[in-house]
Formats: C-alpha cells, structure tokens, sequence
C-alpha cells in the first residue's frame, strides 16, 4: 500500500517504537507486578525474582474461578443471544421496507444516548416485581439491550452489502423468506456477525455497574464485580492480587480472539465500506 | 416520528406492565438472610464463614444462615434497595455512618423491642450503645466500634530527630516540619523513597470530609450549629481551611490521597502520620521491619491547647435487624451468636477486631494485645461525622470539591468556605 | 428488495419483534420512567414520591457545577476519541504492513480491550502515582525531574491521566476497525495513482483516507458514544476529582443516583443529557444518506 521509502521508513520505526512502548510497556508491568513477590510490591524492579505465589493463590481461589467461570458463561450467552437479535433487526431493516422502519431505526440509535446507570434505577424495581433480581437473565436481557442498537445497525449495513439478486435466486428455487435468510445470508454475513459477536462479548464480560447491582449472590457474580469484592475494601485493597487475576481472566479471552481476530478484522467493517 | 413514539411507549407500557403488576406474594421463607461486606473481603472470608457456620450447626434447616455481600462502598444503597424489595431479608451488618440514613429510611427494626431493655445497658458500655441509637431508638448492636485514631511511626520520628511527644498541633506541625526537613530520606536525590509527613486524605468524599472534621472540631468549628444552619463560614472553621492548606504549602501533606495510598505508603515506612481506623492493622502489617510496636504506634489526635479534649472521628459496625423480617426471633439468636465471647475473641484473634461486649473486652486475651491496647485512650473521643444522613455524599463531595480547591489555589479560603455554605443550604 | 406484500412486511416485523420487546423493556420503558421520576422527589432509599414539577430541572440550572460539566464532559469525551482513534489509525497503519511479527502484535494489542476497566483503572493509578508510581521513577532515572509530581492532583494533569488510561484501553479496537477498512482498499488504485506520480503522503490523503472514511466516521460515532457512556476507568482513578475536573455526565448521574440518593435530580440531568445527545444524533441520522 505504501512504498518503502526512506519517509516511511522514519515513520514506521519512529511509531512502532512509540506506540510499541505504550502499548505494551503496561501490559509487561501488569504481568511482572503478578509475578513479584509481595515484599517487593512497590519496588520499581522489573522481571526480577519470579514468585508464582500469586497466581497460584489466585488460581486456587475458587470464588474467583466462579467469577471467571460465571463472567465466561454470561458473556458467551448474551453475545450469542444478541447476536441473533440483533441479526434477525438489522436483517429487516435491510431487506424489507415497512411503514415504520426508519422511525423505529432512529429510536433504537437515539437511545444509546440515555445514561446507562440511570436506565438500572429504573430497572431495579421492575426487574424487583419479576423476581428476576440476583438471576443471570436479568442481567444478560440488559447486556442484550444494551449492545443492541450497535449490533443492528451495524449488521444492517452488512446486509446492505449483500446484493439482493442472491435472495431472488433462491426464491426462485422455491425456498421460503426464512430460509433465505438462515442459509444464505446469513452465512454469507458471518464474519460481519462475528464482530457482533465479539463486541457484545467484551461488553459483557467488562460491565461492573449492572453485575453489581442486579446480582447480590457470591457465587453468582461475574468477573469484574467480582474482582471488586475480591481485591478491594474496607480493610485494604490487593493490587498485586487484581493484577494476577487480570492476567489470568485475559488468557482464555487472548486465545479466543488469536482464533477469532481474522474474523474480527475482516468483519468489523466489510458492511460498512462500500465507497 | 411522533406517531411511532407514541406506539412504542404504548407497547413499552404494555410489557412492563403485564410483568410488572404482578404483586408476588412473600413466599414463606427457608433460612436467615445476612448481608454483610466483611465476609467477601479477603481478610474476613474465612472467619465470617466459620462464624455462620458454626451457627448453622446446632439450627434446623429453616433457620441455617446465608450471606448476601456486597462491596463495602455500595453496601448503603444495595441495603435499601433490597430492604423495601421483596426478597427476603434479616439481618445486616453496617458501618456507624450508615445509620442515620438508613434509620430515617424506615428499614431498620427498634431493637430494645427485640432484645429487651436491659440487654443493651447490661453488656455494652453506654459510649458503644449510643453509636447503634438514633434518634433515642436502638437500631443497632455494636460489633466493633472504635474511632479513628493517628497512627505514627516511631521509627520515622526517631530517624528526623522528634523527641518529643506529640500532644498539641504545634507539636504536630513541628514534628512534620522535621520529619520533612530532616529525615535521611528526603535528603538524598532519590525521589522514590521521600518521607511524607502526614498522608491526609485528599482525594475523594468519603474519607477526606469526615477526616477533615475532626480538625475542624479540633479548631473548635462543626459542619452545622445546633439548630442545622452550615457554619462552614464561621472564623474557626476558615482557621482550619487556612491550616489544612499551610500543611500542603509547606509540602506536610499531598493532593490525590486516598485511603488504600495512605496504607500503602505507610506500609512501605514512607508516612510519619496519618489517621485510619483500627482494621488497618492488616493493611499496614509489614514484616520486613519488624514487629508492628516498632514503626505503628496508634495514637489521640493532637490538640489546638494543651488540656483539650482530642478528637476523633467515630468508626465502627453495627449488626442491625430488618424491619420487614418476619424472623426476628431467629435474626436475635444469630446476633446474639456473633457477639457470643467464643466467637467474639476468635473474630478478634484473627483479625484484630475488637469486641464490644463489656465482658469479651475486659478479657485478658484483649487487654494484653498491644494494637488493641493502643487503642484505648482513643475510645471514648468517637463523634460520629456531622455530614452522615440523607446527604452524607453530597455534603462530602461539596467539602472536598472546595478543600480541593483551596488546596490548589483556586479559591480563597473564605470564598471556599462561602461556597461551602450555599451549596450545601441550596441542595 | 421485498416488495410490500404482507406476508413480507408480516416477516419483517417478526423479525424485529424480539428487538422490539427487548428494546421496549430494558431500555424504552425506564427511559420513558426515568423522564417522569425526574418531575419528582423519588429517592433511592427513601421511601417518597411526589410531585415536585421543575424543580429539579431549576436546581440543576442554578448549581454552579452544571455548566463545567458539560464543559468536562465534552473535553473528556473529545480527547478519549481523538487520541485513540489516532494512535489506532497510525497503529493499523503499521500493522498492515505485514511483517514478520505483526499478526502476533495484532492480537496482542487487542488484549489490552479485554482486560475489565476496573483492573486498567488500577493500573494507569499505580503508573501515574506521585510517590510510588512507575511514571516519576523513570522520569527521575532519566533526570528529568528531582521531586515527586502529583498526577492525579492537579486539574490539567488528572485528565490527561484518565484519558491515557482510555486510551490505552480503546486503541486496540479502533485498530482493529481500521485495518478491517485498510483491507478493503484496491491496491491497484494506489499503484495507479503512484504511477501517476503520487507519493505516500498523496497516496494516503487521496486514496486511502476517502476508501475508508465511512469506517472512520463508524468508529468515531461508536467511540463518541461509548465514551459518553464511560464510567469505570473515571470511577477508579479519580472519582471525578479533584475539583470536579473529571467529573463527566456519566459519573455525575450516577453519582447523584447511587451515592447521594437523588433519583430525581439523577434522571433530570438524564434527561438535559438525552436531549442534548438526542439533538446531536438527529442530526446524524438526518445527513445519513441510505438506501441503495
């Protein structure tokens, strides 16, 4: 894309020295802090005397592994549920064309903008009367909810993408509009859904304001509501055991998304560039 | 657009509706509910599930204990909220702070009713029973309640050359002028290992507005007079605002502290002074430099005249019932469990929490344990913080957000002060 | 296209109906309650609800703090878009250019998004902290300063502090977007216009940038929004302080709602936020040119 001249080469080592250092300078403190023993805590020493000690008590802490564990289920599932919500929407608004398709379009986007925390003083009390407080649903309908406007709109534009003639083709073979839909476009949409996918994942998998205060149970909370209660309080807070436990929850997702980051990339956007 | 916001409220309505409505009956309810913060920090884990478990032994399967926990910052909030829902719930645990709130909201049980009169003048001291009342109502039996007290590291004091014993605010300020002038440590060219004198806190509502009240009443100032007017304006009240900013001029004190970088920095032997409460211990334990009388004395805050009486700013936690348990009975037995010696003196073995019951206190086991002897002379100074009550976080943030300012030279200590006054008279 | 047979306009909208209800319920219906609670005194542990009318909308004009906040807000928001969608633009860039190590930096890169906020929070405070924090111990190796700075004292320096650390946690996926957008660039345009006579710099601004502008326009609205909406990384690194200086929208509602009680006044300023954002969105949505 770019030619290899001498500019290029400035700007490609100036950056990749820059961005390199920022980017990853943090990430090698977070893992070496996680690897300190905790008399050196605070020392500015860098990958000197290796002390698995943490990570061990971290993974031998089975409250913490039910919060991965819980923190892994919740986000699977609500990313595959929006996913497919957000699919079968945005395959409508692209598709089809129906009084009251903008209109509706519009809405959904529009009520990104509502503060999320204040959407839960409201949730609360309805969540309350359906006896769905301290139940996974209720937090995974609000994950679903919330990563939904972006999911629609972005799916729809993938499915702008995909020419019209395809569907015609198949109708004419005689399948139905159902059909259609699940096995010819929407394969032909997987990479764009997997981005959704991932997206809706990284959501859930990072809230802490709906975990915490619609789960009240320990053994149902997830990952970083968890981590709160476990690595901060009233009698002091474990730095070195929070960053142990990042490192931790972040290797299960790091290989994941080396799978998946092919898709990722490719999907992110395909829908959106069109020229 | 219009037509379509008005169908979709309709349907919005509708759904909510055909779920909302739905009044669910109480249904009758198996075991104890206990919420509590303690029980999920790594400190207490295991001794809060022992304590439950060691109940729910000898108890029948519908009156076995469970906890609810909350992160200790939320605990306020997440407590109404389920106390007016409809789940079950019994008994809680709470910090003194919290009481007011909570007992004007309504959700706490008249515990003389349950416990009897006499229960509370019979075992706890008459400073420990009136930190659970409020209003002349018993809400609450005290777990462990201790105020906050200075904590100083000899070895620092020593090492500046501070022969002295600190009693007075001059002794204070003197102390941290050598400690900041004197020390080995803020005399070399490293910067990474300076001494800070006094880690006030700085940072955010809840600890540095309660924090910097005892100063004012040190100064003779409050928050508000007698009848609930904000005297933050007063002459007193500006002295201190003056006060608090000399120490951050001459360097004493620092911006953007909280309390875990106070505990930190103490535990590395890097502050002189600075105030925490009695469950600290763990935080600032650090092996390395030996056994804890040598560098964390606990100590009373110093005074503006030699003679006064110190100040300290009122900690501690409560075991309250919930006024809609239907198993109050069983939620007494429970607490009268926790507060039980056996478990009392194990809770305190552990981790250094101190009972209340007047005869677990004066057993030996907690009369010859140094940090909790420390802390005796600190006992009685408790007042709880003028600002807990419906408005205690916005109260705090309005005295902090002008500290701050202050602090930074934004403000005038008078124009802050004034500040302080109509923002807290016009909320 | 489908035309408007009903059986097709029947399909479609059963195909929004799950969204629809989803929609409806968790986020339709507290909104349209947040708009009425903000008429009243309701609180969170107390148990009242009247009528207040204005009120809460006259408190909130009046505070001295309602107007720096939008200023806060419109700062924080600007610089924690700008900044990553830069570095992650530059970061694409680089990355795309397929050398050896470059998928594993890819990948690597990405992490730093799914490490919870709440973790990255503590992390960027340990960096910037003034008496133990990595940031002055290297600046002090390195000479350039001889006395401890306070990052997340001061007003400037505990912006530049948070946004960092947003930075940081956000680049990644504006880079990920980006280079799915550099994918699709025809390389045979841009050795066209090179025969042409174009260089780099010619090559980026009139080829690239113009191929891939509706995914850069994607991402920036996305990244508006989500910063609109961010909370824990301000949370943990500086509450909102000090003096207010990162306090944004986001943090005060909660705050006026799960600290001070004050749903009220919490779903006023909900409100003053939603018609300001709603405006802006409107405006948006009416640009958007759709439709084939």
């Amino acid at each position: 894309m770019f030619q290899k001249s001498l500019g290029f080469r400035i700007f490609f080592w100036t950056f990749i020295i820059l961005i390199g250092f920022f980017a990853f300078f943090p990430q090698l403190w977070m893992i070496s802090t996680s690897l300190k023993p905790e008399t050196e805590m605070y020392k500015i020493s860098f990958f000197q005397n290796f002390d698995l000690s943490n990570l061990n008590r971290i993974l031998h802490n089975s409250d913490f592994l039910g919060y991965l564990r819980n923190g892994m289920m919740v986000a699977i599932i609500s990313s595959i549920l929006s996913t497919a919500v957000s699919a079968f929407a945005g395959y409508s608004f692209s598709k089809f064309r129906y009084k009251g398709r903008k209109q509706v379009m519009a809405i959904i986007l529009i009520s990104q903008a509502f503060p999320q925390g204040l959407l839960l003083v409201s949730l609360y009390p309805m969540l309350q009367n359906m006896g769905m407080i301290d139940k996974f649903p209720s937090i995974i309908l609000a994950y679903i909810a919330l990563t939904l406007p972006i999911g629609t709109w972005t799916l729809k534009a993938y499915f702008d993408q995909i020419p019209n003639s395809i569907m015609e083709a198949a109708c004419i073979d005689g399948a139905s509009d159902f059909t259609t839909m699940i096995k010819i476009v929407m394969p032909l949409a997987f990479p764009g859904m997997t981005t959704i996918a991932i997206y809706s994942f990284v959501w859930a998998w990072n809230d802490l304001l709906y975990a915490l205060t619609l789960i009240s149970t320990t053994a149902k909370r997830t990952l970083a509501s968890g981590m709160i209660f476990t690595f901060t309080g009233e009698g002091g807070n474990d730095w070195i055991g929070m960053m142990a436990a990042s490192v931790i929850a972040s290797i299960p997702v790091a290989i994941m998304f080396v799978f998946l980051q092919r898709f990722f990339v490719a999907g992110l956007t395909a829908g959106a560039v069109k020229g | 657009m219009k037509k379509t916001l008005i169908v979709l409220t309709i349907i919005a309505f509708a759904t909510t509706s055909l779920f909302a409505s739905g009044e669910k009956e109480t249904s009758i309810q198996e075991g104890l509910t206990f919420s509590n913060w303690s029980g999920s920090e790594e400190s207490s884990k295991e001794i809060f599930k022992w304590m439950i478990d060691s109940f729910n032994e000898d108890q029948s399967s519908e009156n076995q204990v469970v906890q609810i926990n909350w992160p200790w910052g939320d605990t306020e909030s997440q407590l109404a909220l389920r106390a007016q829902g409809k789940e079950q719930y019994d008994i809680a645990q709470i910090d003194i702070r919290m009481l007011p709130a909570l007992a004007s909201a309504g959700v706490l049980a008249d515990l003389s009713d349950i416990f009897g009169e006499s229960f509370f003048s019979d075992n706890f001291a008459p400073g420990s029973i009136s930190v659970g009342n409020y209003n002349g109502v018993q809400y609450g039996v005290p777990w462990t309640v201790a105020p906050m007290g200075m904590i100083v590291n000899p070895q620092i004091l020593k090492d500046s050359g501070v022969d002295f014993d600190i009693v007075t605010i001059a002794d204070f300020e003197k102390a941290m002028e050598m400690v900041k002038n004197n020390h080995p440590a803020n005399n070399d060219s490293d910067a990474g290992n300076d001494i800070l004198p006094f880690a006030a806190m700085t940072k955010d509502g809840g600890t540095c507005a309660p924090d910097f009240m005892v100063w004012l009443w040190t100064f003779g100032a409050s928050v508000f007079d007698e009848n609930g007017n904000c005297v933050l304006d007063s002459e007193e009240a500006i002295e201190t605002i003056n006060w608090f900013k000399s120490l951050s001029d001459k360097g004493y004190i620092q911006g953007a502290m909280g309390r875990g970088d106070a505990r930190t920095l103490y535990k590395e032997g890097r502050v002189a002074f600075y105030n925490d409460a009695l469950l600290a211990k763990g935080a600032i334990t650090n092996e390395a430099f030996g056994s804890i009388e040598t560098y964390a004395k606990p100590q009373v805050n110093p005074v503006l005249n030699e003679g006064d009486t110190p100040k300290a700013s009122g900690w501690g936690h409560l075991l309250v019932i919930i006024d809609r348990s239907p198993k109050k009975v069983e939620a007494k037995a429970f607490i009268e469990h926790l507060i039980s010696e056996d478990v009392a003196l194990k809770y305190f073995d552990e981790i250094g929490m101190l009972p209340s019951k007047k005869s677990v206190l004066n057993s030996n086991e907690v009369k010859n344990d140094y940090w909790s002897n420390s802390w005796t002379p600190i006992l009685d100074g408790g007042r709880l913080a003028e600002t807990a009550g419906q408005n205690y976080s916005a109260y705090n943030s309005i005295i902090v957000e002008n500290l701050q300012a202050v602090l930074s030279g934004s403000k005038t200590s008078e124009k802050a002060a004034a500040d302080m006054v109509s923002r807290i008279e016009n909320l | 296209m489908k035309t408007n047979s009903k059986n097709s306009t029947l399909m479609a909208w059963l195909l929004v109906l799950p969204a629809l209800l989803i929609f409806a319920l968790m986020i339709l219906y507290p909104f349209v309650n947040s708009i009425f609670t903000s008429f009243t005194n309701k609180n969170l542990i107390f148990p009242k609800n009247d009528f207040v009318g204005f009120e809460n909308y006259t408190k909130l004009f009046k505070d001295p703090n309602t107007l720096p906040l939008l200023f806060t807000t419109i700062k924080f928001v600007f610089f924690s878009t700008i900044c990553p969608f830069t570095l992650g633009l530059i970061w694409a860039i680089l990355m795309n250019e397929k050398f050896k190590a470059s998928e594993f930096m890819r990948g690597l890169t990405l992490v730093n998004w799914i490490i919870p906020g709440i973790a990255i929070g503590f992390l960027w405070n340990w960096i910037y902290n003034g008496d133990y924090g990595i940031l002055n111990a290297l600046l002090n190796k390195m000479g350039i300063i001889d006395s401890n700075i306070i990052w997340l004292a001061g007003k400037q320096t505990s912006m530049v502090a948070v946004v960092t650390a947003r930075t940081w946690q956000m680049f990644p996926w504006y880079m990920a977007f980006i280079m799915g957008g550099l994918q699709g660039v025809p390389n045979e345009l841009c050795e066209a216009s090179r025969i042409d006579g174009a260089n780099n710099i010619q090559v980026f601004t009139h080829i690239i940038i113009p191929t891939i502008k509706p995914v850069l326009i994607l991402i920036l609205i996305l990244g508006t929004i989500s910063n609109l909406q961010h909370f824990d990384l301000i949370n943990v690194m500086t509450d909102g302080g000090p003096e207010r200086a990162t306090s944004t929208f986001a943090i005060e509602v909660y705050k006026k709602a799960f600290k001070e009680y004050n749903l009220g006044r919490a779903a006023a300023l909900g409100v003053i936020w939603a018609i300001l954002l709603g405006s802006f969105s409107f405006i948006y949505l009416r640009n958007l040119k759709e439709d084939n």
